[in-house]
């Protein structure tokens, strides 16, 4: 009552100090005139009237304290004060809480970004108990870990895919983010539905049915808001996903967005694993179900690179140190038995390799780096924006240095008549902090915007496009405040105590104006500009070295001919593997002779990142180690061609090369060195050691080395050993990339590429992020996956 | 204690109440009646009397003083513990 009487007071204060003189006024009016009506003259009868009024102005200081809680009142002064003389010189208003706005809504953006990657945690129970295996396990072997071990509270698993969806009542089917779950997804995460129920072991027990409900999914907040306007209705309602009809029994709540954090693309659509024979009949989800071609682990990237399904939950109590060391045991044990009775002296070997390596999860499953380094990065990587800040205040304390010494007089002359030096400081102390604030409202304005511009960078020079979810939360509202009001005092505080210090005497003297002392070396402002300069040595060094780093990047020479190409990536969806071989044929046929392309080329992924695998020659598998690998892409007719690879020595692939036809391969010039040394490899054979199965082929040729990137990303470009093998001899899979070398307007070649694709498939089989980017071309060689 | 007395009467000015306790104690109880303004203030922060502006019948505008419930339960208060003082003062002379 009293506290809001208080506050009352002070946002109302000059009505109630008008209300207070009035009142003074009428008595003193209704006192003298009744002293006149006693026979006093007017002037003695207002004398007398003040006489016994007491004191006016003691009066009122005292009526006005008793309202105030002091420094509220003082606070509210100085900001008032603070507003008047920031209006008074907008030129400066203007500079500061721009420069301050810059280096503010950077570090904001970037902050926003940084926590999300690496350290917001997912918003699942206990996610801090939440452990990824690094390593790609089979279903089955999954299976084994998940019931046999005793240090996971659960085990689950997941996998995300390209999906189509149609509405009820729809023809229209539009491309979604799926993802297939086990069963005990959700609880072992720690999940609850906004709406309706989740998926459980129940719905994930019969192949191709689910459970006693059918065939169910469950979508995310994000995709009901979407697609379903959050209509309660969604419900049991049926969907087709991929051909198959499925009932949505739920609602993920709008925080979570699946396990996978940092830049992956959230699931639209979650489905239990046994859903795959119809839903997702290849891919990474297939191969892995049906037990990755029959092996329990092979060092082989080909298999769904960097595609790391399996998340568990630590049992309470247990460290991630203990259940690595209990896994290894049952791992080695499920190793084993899959060799049962026949176990090859070589395999076990290197069995006894193999270990499984278990990264925290909390932060999301593919949180690719660790808790250590994942600092060292966020430092890193705000160090550059934390120099330009330091350097905008750096800025804005120069031009309050300068203003302060001009109002050194002023400063004087309050000093003079009794002000207090701590006052003095908290005014000019609150006038920085509201520069700061300012240019912080204006910088998290700012950053939105230069956040999403980043993102749109980042996704354009990158293959994929980049998800962040960021947002300006108040988690990064807090992150700003402290920035802007640190920066505030930091750069407020050198002045105020600055001009303050001056005595009076001197200052008021009449030419005291005209010099400021600037005798020392340790004058501020020549701190400042040393300061200045010293920051933005690094950053000029440092945004050199980026641009020519990128230059660098424009100039690489990837051992082909980058000019005028144009790359289409696609994925069947929903289509049988059977069919994948015809699907190619089809698209063979159809993309030969685009008008304005001098020639086009098929390949199973991007050319330049290439999964790798496995090499043995003449039977010998040799070391698993990264010299026996070679990238193996599959290649249509007519792709060296377009890429402009040179033959070295051999013949080229062609139609002939089909399934029916003996298996062969050509190989680049450091494969044959490296392989076939001091000999001719045109006819020699090797193998490719796939999970679970050996490929023989013959080289029929020897083409010019190409720079790639291992399926690893981070890693320097190298010359890489490849083998290219014939398309229709690597059935099957699930995507194609067309690389056109365009003649004429690639706008138009990408528009027709777009036309031929959607004939050969009405329905949207044809899925992948580049599609219909004429803008994706080839020589962005930062073309490396996140 | 004498200005909720004053106002017990009903809704009055400061000028009012200044004249009314002068009037009553014959001028013996001769206040500076500027005191009278930061007192009426401590009241109405206390909640014991609220104010609005009126119409005097002079046509001029002033602040007039009400009496709250929580200012008459004040009143009985202080004028108890006045009384019990002044009962135990008037004992002593007495016996005196």
């Amino acid at each position: 009552m009293q506290f809001l009487q208080r506050l009352r007071f002070l946002t109302r204060r000059a009505e109630y100090e008008r209300a207070l003189d009035e009142s003074i006024r009428f008595h003193l009016e209704m006192r003298t005139q009744e002293n006149i009506g006693s026979g006093m003259t007017p002037e003695e009868a207002r004398w007398a009237a003040l006489r016994q009024f007491g004191n006016v102005t003691l009066l009122k200081e005292g009526m006005r304290e008793m309202f105030q809680f002091l420094w509220l009142g003082t606070l509210l002064q100085d900001t008032r004060y603070a507003f008047r003389m920031l209006r008074r010189s907008p030129a400066f208003t203007i500079v500061a809480v721009l420069s301050l706005a810059l280096g503010i809504g950077v570090n904001t953006a970037i902050f926003s970004i940084m926590d999300v990657l690496l350290l917001k945690l997912l918003p699942v129970k206990n996610p801090q108990e939440l452990v990824g295996v690094r390593e790609t396990l089979s279903f089955p072997a999954y299976k084994k870990l998940r019931d046999r071990n005793q240090v996971f509270s659960g085990v689950a698993a997941f996998s995300p895919i390209p999906i189509s969806v149609t509405l009820t009542g729809s023809a229209e089917a539009t491309h979604a983010n799926g993802q297939m779950v086990t069963g005990n997804y959700y609880s072992v995460l720690g999940v609850d539905p906004i709406f309706g129920r989740l998926i459980t072991s129940e719905d994930d027990k019969i192949p191709a049915v689910g459970g006693p409900q059918g065939p169910v999914a469950v979508i995310s907040y994000a995709y009901w808001n979407r697609r379903f306007d959050l209509n309660p209705s969604v419900i049991g309602k049926s969907i087709t996903v991929n051909d198959l009809s499925v009932t949505i029994v739920g609602v993920t709540p709008a925080r979570f967005s699946g396990v996978l954090g940092g830049v992956q693309a959230p699931p639209d659509v979650s489905l239990p694993y046994m859903l795959q024979p119809q839903v997702a009949p290849n891919g990474y989800a297939a191969l892995w179900l049906n037990g990755g071609r029959g092996s329990e682990l092979e060092y082989d990237e080909s298999d769904g690179y960097g595609f790391r399904p399996i998340v568990a939950r630590l049992k309470p109590g247990v460290t991630t140190a203990q259940a690595t060391a209990e896994l290894n045991v049952l791992y080695q044990q499920i190793l084993a038995e899959r060799h049962g009775n026949s176990p090859n002296e070589r395999e076990r070997l290197e069995n006894m390799q193999l270990r499984l390596e278990l990264r925290p999860a909390g932060k999301g499953v593919r949180a690719w780096v660790d808790e250590k380094p994942s600092m060292l990065l966020l430092v890193a990587v705000m160090a550059a924006p934390g120099l330009v800040l330091l350097i905008a205040c750096a800025n804005v304390a120069n031009l309050l240095l300068a203003r302060a010494t001009a109002r050194q007089r002023e400063v004087a002359v309050r000093l003079a008549l009794g002000a207090g030096r701590y006052r003095l400081i908290r005014q000019f102390l609150t006038e920085s902090t509201l520069l700061a604030l300012l240019g912080g409202a204006l910088g998290v304005a700012l950053a939105s915007w230069s956040r999403n511009l980043m993102l749109a960078i980042i996704s354009y020079s990158s293959r994929r496009p980049v998800h962040v979810e960021a947002e300006t939360d108040i988690r990064v509202l807090a992150f700003t405040a402290v920035v802007a009001l640190t920066a505030g005092i930091i750069f407020g505080l050198a002045p105020a105590f600055r001009v303050t210090r001056t005595g009076f005497v001197t200052a008021l003297r009449y030419d005291a104006g005209k010099q400021s002392g600037g005798h020392s070396f340790w004058e501020p402002g020549k701190i400042l500009v040393v300061t200045q300069v010293a920051l933005s040595l690094p950053l000029l060094i440092g945004a050199g070295l980026l641009t020519r780093s990128i230059r660098n990047v424009e100039n690489f020479d990837p051992g082909f001919n980058r000019e005028h190409l144009l790359l289409f990536s696609t994925q069947f969806l929903g289509v049988n593997l059977v069919r994948s071989g015809q699907l190619l044929k089809e698209i063979q046929e159809r993309m030969s002779g685009l008008p304005g392309a001098r020639s086009a080329g098929l390949s199973h992924v991007p050319p330049l990142i290439i999964p790798r695998s496995r090499v043995s020659v003449n039977g010998l598998s040799r070391q698993v180690n990264a010299q026996n690998f070679a990238s193996r892409l599959l290649i249509g007719s007519g792709f060296f061609d377009t890429m402009g690879i040179p033959l070295l020595a051999g013949r080229d692939l062609g139609i002939h090369d089909d399934e029916n036809a003996p298996k062969v391969c050509v190989v680049s010039k450091n494969f044959a060195d490296h392989f076939f040394p001091n000999s001719n490899p045109i006819g020699q054979h090797f193998s490719f050691m796939r999970p679970g199965a050996v490929y023989p082929v013959e080289v029929v040729g020897v083409v010019k080395d190409v720079k790639g990137w291992w399926a690893q990303p981070g890693q320097a470009a190298t010359f890489s050993q490849s083998a290219y093998c014939p398309l229709m001899q690597g059935l099957p899979y699930d995507e194609v990339t067309l690389t056109v070398r365009v003649a004429g307007n690639p706008a138009l070649v990408a528009g027709e590429v777009r036309r031929r694709f959607q004939d050969i498939d009405k329905k949207p089989s044809f899925g992948g992020q580049n599609l219909g980017r004429p803008d994706r071309r080839l020589d962005v060689c930062a073309d490396i996956t996140l | 204690m004498l200005i909720l007395r004053t106002l017990r009467r009903g809704p009055l000015h400061g000028y009012g109440i200044a004249q009314h306790i002068q009037q009553l104690s014959q001028d013996v109880l001769q206040v500076e009646e500027g005191s009278l303004y930061p007192a009426l203030q401590r009241m109405e922060l206390q909640g014991w009397i609220t104010s609005e502006w009126r119409e005097t019948a002079r046509n001029r505008r002033a602040r007039v003083y009400r009496l709250t419930p929580a200012g008459r339960k004040q009143l009985a208060r202080e004028v108890s513990g006045f009384k019990r003082v002044l009962g135990a003062i008037a004992r002593v002379m007495g016996s005196a």
